[in-house]
């Protein structure tokens, strides 16, 4: 039975975001990456990790039957950043997880009779929601490039089985077929460069999450109002206290960018409070596409950052000192002078260096992972190994796109068989 | 004759035998009706039985306890394990057939069946008051019965076609089915016309086999019944000899007086088994196509010509086939004809093959829009079981989709529907690797002894195997699975003395593990949606929530699961989460 795995709370930065398995193997996968033993229904705080992570959360463990969906269930309450709750989805993939289908945990609970009347009903439109919306993205996503590409990759594959079970359900009819290697290292060239447009896509669709650092004093605040401006989202939401990150979505041709204040980074924090902000400010940081360094263009003095992260330059108050160096943009908060370059700099350092050659992005979780299990199955095939298994693969891998897609592979396999090959008695 | 039966079969082919047969083991008085006393087990087409897929409904139909495994075992003239070495998901065994005594056999079997009353004549109509059967009109008397199976095959309302000679009758110039198709249209379901075709046959001595390529059968393989003790032994060949230019010529300049291209025909052939016409019309950049010559019976001289199936006038299917090399001064016995009958939708029957408007009324074969001997088989099997259960009143016995191709098969004809003759495939199993040959008593024999098909012989053959089977994976240890599975080693390397097919069948445990074990979990959930039952009364448009187009659809098809719900196209995740909370409704009340 499979174990799923979802995102409970809106994708963005609220304060804290939810990942949430449920299934036989829930508890077991999130063993592999929490570091602190679990009691069922209590609420423990320790790290948990992925490959390119570790973060503070709070994980709680609801056995079966006494759970949301009837079945075994683990909550991850982590920070509310879109790419930690992100990479903490994806570890619990890589740990055997699946991604809920629309509506999948309601619909478990519905049927493990979790819910009440009432309950249910309510549910019922959400779940109809979830669902159109999905199928509105969906539509909108395939009447484009990505139609194409998965449809060129389905043909491929059609193309790959049909010649394997042609031959398999009409062995005296034909001759033995070459193994169609190329028609799957086709569908296996184009569902790689699908996916590594993944991750792009991810960012153009939750927006960019630029963080604006720097030390005291050097116009943090006032280069933040600056570029939220005019181009403040209608959506405005700050979370947490005075100490904690400030967020502002603003949307500048077209783009999101999720602009983030870190005002109180400093060493020595007087309160209790101030020291979580700083922590939090730190996890921030870590989890940004872009960090906006603000050098006073006066004092020229830096703050120290990870430069190995994305990072741009902005030399503010250049008003006050027009020289400054070539490896930032020199701006002015107080007069307004090369905001709008900041802006699409920005943007130019997200979309110039994505994956050449493609006009799509995946935006989706779901559907790249759904991508990544067919790539797996087709990178398993060994022309060694007899004709059934490769078939299978083959079939699985179609079944994964058919769930992208929305196509009936099979039906499709058989009509391909009859029109290409002469068969039968 | 008494007028009062249990169960009444229509038809004694391959369905309407196997219907009969079961209902009457599981304590049912059954009449079982046909035409002509030689359209009992009757081949009409080509002598064999099994091949891709069928040779797995024929393995399943034996481990349910059914009767065609047995009987192509007893009739084999030489046998094939096809897709020998293309993995053991798709090994298909084929057996070439003495029609003859497959017939003989199948008299016999059905004279000494106890509670079976066959007779000759026609069945001109079904009787049938407020939606429930209660009789048949047999050769214009009433007769009494609690179920029908209605097994007509290609007899109802059958038109043969040769060039242009229509002739209104059933296949080999054996009298049709006139007068009960006409209570089908009286009952509102809905009818329609399929077709299908076969090949001349040509005397045996009359072919030059020194120009043609012998075929011979596969040494010590199995059989197709569980309980075979011996392999069966390859008593005659096939031959393969090739069509040329001049035989396309042939074919080419006489298409318009073909059956099938003059307009005559209307019915709907299938695409998998195309005339010879056909062929070379679609595949025009064929140079050649294959035909081979198969023996009818050893008390015959007829020889079939697979892959020749026609529908063109005597005199030109004669001038084709002396065109072919080997075949050149060859007697012909009987020309090739195309056939035409009439048959209903299935989506009109619930998975127990009953229909969703009439008690008592069950469909099976080629009336329900399939073709071939093993898929009529398994259907009729099916049938005659539930007829029984429904006089019992006892719940269908329904297979699934993944645990048998006879689940595969009905539910594809219950929830799809078909639009030309429906053949098995391998390729229409999604758990093929699961659903083997090798495996299908395991499958299945549990299931038919719950029935009650499965005799104590047939249970401790059964259990017997099982237990030797559990006995050598005990030996099996993680290092001789490691090196079996990397092909380095055989079982038989490590487990020495032991049959060797069950070692084969557990190398095959051993080396699909990781396959197997995903299409199970993959079963497992399949399994889940199924356990949640609909109603066949459930009127969808009473569901609150529910899309347009899925209450169309669902009203047509009325699954009988939420699983089968899920499988209708166009019917989406939401709207199975729409009726789950519909049924609890339901439940609360």
């Amino acid at each position: 039975m499979k174990t799923i795995v979802g995102i409970g709370t809106p994708v963005g930065f609220g304060g804290i975001g939810i990942v949430r398995l449920s299934g036989a193997q829930a508890l077991a996968i999130v063993k592999k990456m929490f570091d602190k033993p679990l009691q069922p229904r209590h609420a423990t705080l320790g790290n948990i990790h992925g490959d390119n992570f570790t973060d503070n959360a709070i994980v709680i463990y609801f056995p079966a039957p006494h759970s949301f969906t009837g079945e075994d269930v683990v909550e991850i309450q982590a920070h509310g950043g879109w790419h930690l709750v992100n990479r903490i989805m994806q570890t619990t993939i890589q740990y055997g997880a699946v991604p809920a289908e629309p509506g999948e945990f309601t619909r478990l609970a519905v049927m493990n009779n979790k819910m009440t009347l009432s309950q249910a009903e309510s549910t019922l439109d959400l779940i109809n929601a979830e669902s159109d919306a999905e199928l509105q993205n969906a539509a909108r996503l395939m009447a484009g490039e990505l139609q194409n590409l998965l449809s060129q990759v389905e043909s491929d594959l059609v193309a790959a089985r049909a010649q394997i079970d042609a031959y398999l359900d009409y062995p005296e009819d034909l001759e033995s077929p070459d193994l169609p290697l190329n028609q799957i290292n086709q569908a296996k060239h184009t569902i790689a460069n699908l996916l590594s447009t993944a991750q792009h896509g991810q960012i153009i669709k939750n927006g960019i999450n630029v963080c604006i650092i720097g030390c005291p004093n050097a116009g943090k605040s006032s280069l933040f109002n600056a570029l939220v401006g005019d181009n403040r989202s209608i959506v405005t939401d700050i979370a947490g206290t005075t100490t904690d990150v400030i967020t502002e979505k603003i949307t500048y041709q077209g783009i999101k960018i999720n602009l983030i204040d870190t005002a109180g980074i400093r060493d020595n924090a007087a309160t209790a409070i101030e020291v979580q902000g700083i922590a939090r400010a730190k996890s921030t940081l870590q989890n940004a596409d872009i960090l906006l360094v603000v050098v006073d263009a006066t004092t020229r003095q830096m703050l120290d950052f990870p430069h190995n992260k994305k990072h741009l330059i902005i030399y503010n108050k250049c008003d006050l000192c027009p020289d400054t160096p070539a490896d930032g943009i020199a701006a002015s908060a107080k007069t307004g002078k090369n905001i709008n370059l900041v802006l699409s700099t920005l943007i130019d350092m997200v979309t110039k260096t994505a994956p050449a050659g493609n006009t799509v992005n995946l935006t989706n979780e779901r559907q790249a992972n759904l991508l990544r299990q067919a790539q797996t199955l087709l990178n398993e095939i060994n022309p060694q190994e007899p004709l059934d298994k490769i078939s299978a693969n083959i079939t699985l891998a179609l079944s994964y796109i058919g769930k992208i897609t929305g196509t009936d592979v099979d039906k499709r396999t058989l009509d391909e068989i009859f029109s290409k090959f002469c068969l039968g008695k | 004759m008494t007028k009062d039966f249990d169960v009444v079969v229509v038809g004694a082919g391959h369905a309407g035998c196997e219907a009969a047969v079961a209902a009457a083991r599981l304590g049912k008085k059954v009449l079982l009706t046909t035409l002509h006393e030689r359209s009992i087990g009757m081949l009409p087409c080509n002598p064999s039985i099994g091949g891709t897929a069928k040779g797995h409904l024929v393995c399943e139909i034996d481990a349910l306890g059914g009767i065609m495994g047995i009987l192509a075992d007893k009739a084999a003239i030489q046998i094939k394990m096809l897709n020998a070495a293309k993995g053991p998901a798709v090994r298909s065994l084929r057996a070439q057939i003495d029609k003859a005594r497959y017939h003989e056999a199948m008299v016999d079997l059905l004279k000494h069946t106890p509670n079976l009353t066959l007779a000759i004549g026609e069945v001109n109509g079904l009787i049938w008051q407020d939606q429930k059967i209660t009789g048949v009109v047999f050769n214009g008397e009433k007769i009494n019965c609690r179920a029908v199976v209605v097994a007509t095959g290609t007899y109802l309302q059958s038109k043969t076609f040769v060039g242009s000679v229509v002739k209104f009758e059933g296949p080999t110039g054996l009298p049709n089915s006139t007068t009960l198709e006409q209570s089908f249209i009286d009952m509102g379901i809905e009818i329609r016309r399929f077709k299908t075709g076969t090949p001349a046959r040509v005397d045996i001595d009359s072919i030059d086999y020194s120009q043609t390529e012998i075929q011979n059968g596969d040494d010590n393989i199995r059989a197709f019944s569980f309980l075979a003790t011996h392999p069966i032994k390859n008593i005659c060949p096939c031959y393969l000899a090739y069509t040329n230019e001049t035989t396309h010529q042939i074919i080419r300049e006489h298409i318009k007086e073909s059956a099938m291209y003059s307009g005559l025909i209307h019915g709907v052939g299938p695409r998998y088994c195309p005339s010879i016409e056909d062929k070379i019309t679609r595949f025009a950049d064929r140079t050649r196509h294959q035909t081979f010559l198969e023996r009818e019976s050893m008390s015959s001289r007829e020889i079939y010509l697979q892959g020749l199936s026609s529908s063109l006038p005597a005199e030109v299917q004669s001038q084709f086939i002396h065109s072919i090399k080997g075949l050149e001064n060859c007697q012909i016995i009987r020309s090739g004809y195309a056939i035409e009958y009439t048959c209903i939708n299935p989506l009109e029957l619930l998975a127990s093959l009953r229909h969703k408007k009439y008690q008592g009324l069950y469909c099976a074969g080629q009336i329900n829009g399939t073709s071939g001997y093993e898929e009529a088989a398994a259907q009729g099997l099916v049938a005659g079981i539930n007829a029984s259960r429904e006089i019992d009143q006892l719940p269908p016995m329904v297979l699934s989709r993944t645990n048998a191709y006879i689940g595969v098969l009905i539910d594809d004809l219950t929830t799809e529907g078909t639009l030309e003759p429906y053949r098995m495939f391998t390729a229409r199993a999604e758990y093929r690797l699961s659903l083997r040959q090798d495996n299908a008593d395991e499958r299945l024999t549990p299931i038919g002894r719950e029935v009650g098909l499965v005799d104590d012989t047939r249970f401790a053959a059964f259990t017997k195997k099982q237990a030797h089977l559990q006995k050598i994976r005990d030996m099996v240890t993680p290092k001789i699975r490691q090196e079996v599975a990397k092909q380095e080693h055989t079982l038989a390397d490590f487990i020495k003395d032991e049959p060797a097919d069950l070692l084969d069948q557990i190398t095959t445990e051993i080396k699909y593990a990781g396959y197997i074990a995903r299409e199970q979990s993959a079963i497992a959930e399949i399994c889940r949606q199924e356990a949640t039952a609909l109603s066949p009364d459930m009127n969808y448009d009473d569901v609150k929530g529910l899309r347009r187009e899925s209450q169309i659809k669902l009203n047509q098809i009325k699954p009988l699961s939420i699983g089968q719900a899920a499988r209708i196209s166009g019917v989406t995740p939401a709207d199975i989460t729409v009726l789950l909370i519909h049924l609890r409704k339901q439940q609360e009340k």
